[in-house]
This record gives structure tokens, C-alpha cells and sequence, in this order.
């Protein structure tokens, strides 16, 4: 061990506790934000546990295990109301189709990113809306529309905050 | 941009197992939530079951959440508020105006009823004790209805019991857990509330559209066109609901039929009170009592 005073930035060390659990923490609380606000009378919240997740996702593209997407799923859907196995399933689909798509793509930028997550997006909540409905609904999918869309714009900025949160675990 | 993948972890076997196994255990999460949504659909309750434990855990997380964002979210409203004052105020002087006639019609109709319940002699409805619970939190992000109070079988709330606000009708207690309970609201789309208009009782339903209104649908099509700003209350058919709690007041008629606004917004108040569930009172025992043939029997014996 070197005296602290001569050790580089090169040499520093981030805490593995830190570096390991701050994804995982961060997906969790975007996860509980949609129940805290407001009682909602339409669905308007975007997931925004999913969307954290898939920013990681397009941020890191080894951060998650395979099977990252159904535990943190099985958690967001304690909190989103959803049926239990909704995001378990819908989550490990989405991290699969990013998997996929990245074996295709030769090069990601800002907008390929924010596409991906975008198309992401829309199937994951049409998906739910399909579940929820096979299970006693009856909501017309043009009702998650505005939901929908405030997700896919909302989605740049919880990658840029994923970034932020990401430059904050290897200091 | 992301580094380029490696699908092969290196040489070494043991990490070339673990991902090979992490890949069999995402395959049996697929499977396992599957597995769930389709009990979700097979077996109800047991789904239920699960639930609500969870709901139970995650309750005092939301019940402190929202308490510390109650603030955050008046600011939103205030500002909401702000924009669409100018129609706001519109629709509420029309409103006003609407409600001084209603207010009159309401009065005669409260002499009225009082006195044909007298000479009925109508049971009112005995509610029992009622529970007030806080709501302390819904599913905005899911496109159910659902909303969580903060008193569970502990304190006596069971499933089947009618919610209602000071203003009018929330919905019913789908799910107990222990110290929490999950209410299905009346905005959403698989919740039906028989209900009748208050000026001249014609029977309908009422179930959630999605976004936040109620689909009015006349249980008879004749039964005379529904106008905007018709109110209507449960009508207790069906049990569950006791009747003559408000639900809402119409306030589209389009092509598509009539859509209410629920009177209370679970948005707006704090407090809930879960009655008792609503049984429809049984005809008179008296024509059954002459019916059973062993007494008959026994009155040619004597």
C-alpha cells in the first residue's frame, strides 16, 4: 500500500461495493418513483425503472448478467402495478432484443440510442397494456399514447442522468 | 460508444460456465413470468395472495413518499390550475348556474324520498362501523386503476368493500393485505357501478374509459337520451355499492355516448372510508314461510 499523497488519479481504485450495486440501486428507485407522487386516474407515469434499466444498457453494454432483467423486473413489478411477471418478462425480452440488436449494428450513436430505446419503449408499454387487458382491462391503446410519448422524450435525459450516476460510481 | 462485445468471456471455462448458466437462469426467469401472469389468469387469488404481501411491504415506503411529494405535486397542480384558468372558470360559472337549479331539484328530492322511505318503510342500509384510511399511493405507470390505503385485515377491511370519499364514490377493496389494501378505482376499465340518474332514476352503468372519465351506457337505450351535467348515484343493484353515493356528472355526449366525471378525485382527497359491503334486501320472508311442505304436512297431523 502507497502513502496516499503519492498515488496518481491513474491508480485510483473505486470501490467495488460501489461500482457493483450503484446500477442496480439506481434501477431500483427509478423503479418506486412512479408510486410517489400523485394518485394517478390515468396512466400517464412513464416507466421509468425500465427506462433506467435500458439506458445502462445502452450506456454499459456488459453491465447486466442475462438474467439481470428478470430479478429487477420481478422488483418493478412491485411497484408498478402491473401484474407480477409482466416486467419479469417484458424486461429479459427487451435486455434479448438490445443483445440482438447490437450483434447487427456496426457503430451506436446518440440518436441509433435513443431510437432503440424509443422502439423499446412502445412495445414494452403496448405489451403490458396487452397483458393488463388479457387479465380484466379494457383500456383502448390510444389511451397510453401521451404515456408513451412523454416516455420517449423523457428518455434522453435518464440516460444523460444514467451518465452522470455512472461518472459518480468510478469516483 | 459502447466497446464491442465479447461473447466469449476469454478462455477461461469457469467464466465461460457462469455466463452459460446465467443464461439458463434469464431463460427460466422468462419462464417463471410467464408462469405468473398465467396464474395471474388461472388462479386469481393466489396471484392475489402475492400481491398484496407486496403490497403490505411496499406500503410504508409509498406512505412516506407521498406525504414528502404531497408539496411537489400542489406545485404541478397550482401550475396546471394557472394554465387553463380562463376555460376553467368558464365551465365553472356554467357549472354554478347549473348547480343553483340541481341544489333546488336536490332539496325537493331529499323531502320527497324522505317521506316515500317513511311510508315504505324502507330499511336504510345498516353500513356497520367504517374504516377511514389514507390513500397513500396508485399505479400511474400501469393502465389498471389501482390504488393502496393504509389499512389492511388488521383493522378489519376485507375484499368486496365499497370505498367512498366525502365526495362521492371511489371504488372497492380488490385485494387485504395485513396493514394494506388495494383498491380498484372507478376510472378503471374493468370496474362496472350500476347507477341511476338522480332526476328520474333510469337505470345505468358506469365503468372507466382509461383516461380518467367514466363511460356512461343506459341499461335501456330508450330509456331517454342522457344530457350533459345528469348526475348519477349508485343504485345498489347488484349489491356491493350501497346506494345514493354520488359517482359523477356527465360531462361529454358525443357520438361515441356519454362520459362522466367522477365526483371524487382520488387525486384530491386524503381520506377514504371503506364501509361495509351492500346486500340487497331479501323479498318479504312471509310468501316463503307458507311454501315448505313439512309444515303443511304437520298442520293435517295436528
Amino acid at each position: 500500500m502507497k502513502p496516499i499523497a503519492r498515488r496518481s488519479p491513474f491508480e485510483h481504485q473505486p470501490s467495488t461495493v460501489k461500482i457493483v450495486w450503484m446500477p442496480i440501486g439506481a434501477v431500483m428507485l427509478a423503479s418506486m418513483l412512479p408510486i410517489m407522487p400523485v394518485i394517478a386516474t390515468a396512466p400517464l407515469m412513464p416507466p421509468l425503472g425500465f427506462m433506467m434499466f435500458i439506458s445502462w444498457r445502452l450506456l454499459h453494454r456488459e453491465i447486466w448478467h442475462p438474467w439481470a432483467g428478470a430479478a429487477l423486473g420481478l422488483y418493478d413489478d412491485f411497484w408498478s402495478g402491473h401484474h407480477i411477471g409482466t416486467a419479469m418478462l417484458l424486461w429479459s425480452v427487451a435486455q434479448f432484443g438490445v443483445a440482438l440488436m447490437d450483434r447487427r449494428m456496426l457503430w451506436r450513436d446518440y440518436w441509433q440510442d435513443w431510437m432503440l430505446a424509443a422502439f423499446g419503449l412502445v412495445g414494452y408499454l403496448s405489451l403490458a397494456l396487452l397483458i393488463d387487458n388479457k387479465l380484466g382491462g379494457q383500456t383502448l391503446w390510444i389511451m397510453i399514447v401521451p404515456q408513451v410519448l412523454v416516455a420517449i422524450l423523457l428518455q434522453p435525459y435518464v440516460i444523460r442522468m444514467t451518465g452522470y450516476i455512472d461518472v459518480w460510481r468510478f469516483r | 460508444m459502447a466497446p464491442p462485445a465479447s461473447r466469449r468471456p476469454g478462455f477461461s471455462r469457469r467464466a465461460q460456465y457462469g455466463l452459460f448458466v446465467g443464461y439458463i437462469i434469464a431463460v427460466l426467469g422468462v419462464l417463471v413470468a410467464a408462469l405468473l401472469l398465467v396464474t395471474a389468469r388461472l388462479d386469481p387469488k393466489g396471484h392475489n395472495a402475492l400481491r398484496s404481501f407486496l403490497g403490505d411491504v411496499a406500503s410504508p415506503f409509498s406512505s412516506a413518499g407521498r406525504s414528502v411529494v404531497r408539496g411537489v405535486s400542489g406545485v404541478g397542480a397550482g401550475v396546471a390550475a394557472y394554465v387553463d384558468a380562463g376555460s376553467k372558470n368558464r365551465a365553472l360559472k356554467a357549472e354554478v348556474g347549473a348547480n343553483r337549479t340541481k341544489l333546488i331539484d336536490g332539496q325537493n328530492a331529499r323531502l320527497e324520498n324522505a317521506r316515500l322511505k317513511a311510508l315504505l318503510r324502507i330499511a336504510q342500509s345498516e353500513t356497520g362501523p367504517m374504516i377511514a384510511a389514507r390513500l397513500i399511493s396508485s399505479t400511474g405507470e400501469s393502465s389498471r386503476r389501482y390504488a393502496t390505503i393504509d389499512k389492511g385485515t388488521l383493522q378489519g377491511v376485507a375484499v368486496g368493500e365499497p370505498v367512498r370519499a366525502p365526495d362521492g364514490l371511489v371504488g372497492h377493496i380488490v385485494q387485504t393485505g395485513a396493514i394494506s389494501a388495494q383498491i380498484l378505482l372507478i376510472s378503471d376499465t374493468g370496474n362496472v357501478v350500476p347507477v341511476k340518474r338522480t332526476t328520474d332514476g333510469v337505470a345505468a352503468f358506469m365503468s372507466g374509459d382509461g383516461d380518467g372519465l367514466l363511460a356512461v351506457h343506459l341499461v335501456s337505450a330508450g330509456a331517454g337520451a342522457i344530457k350533459k351535467g345528469d348526475v348519477f348515484v349508485t343504485s345498489g343493484a347488484g349489491g356491493i355499492y350501497p346506494p345514493g353515493i354520488p359517482v359523477g356528472v356527465v360531462t361529454v355526449v358525443d357520438r361515441d355516448g356519454a362520459r362522466a366525471r367522477a365526483f371524487a378525485d382520488p387525486g384530491t382527497f386524503d381520506f377514504a372510508l371503506v364501509q361495509k359491503p351492500f346486500i340487497v334486501p331479501l323479498p318479504e320472508p312471509t310468501e316463503i314461510k307458507a311454501k315448505p311442505k313439512a309444515k303443511k304436512k304437520r298442520a293435517v297431523a295436528e
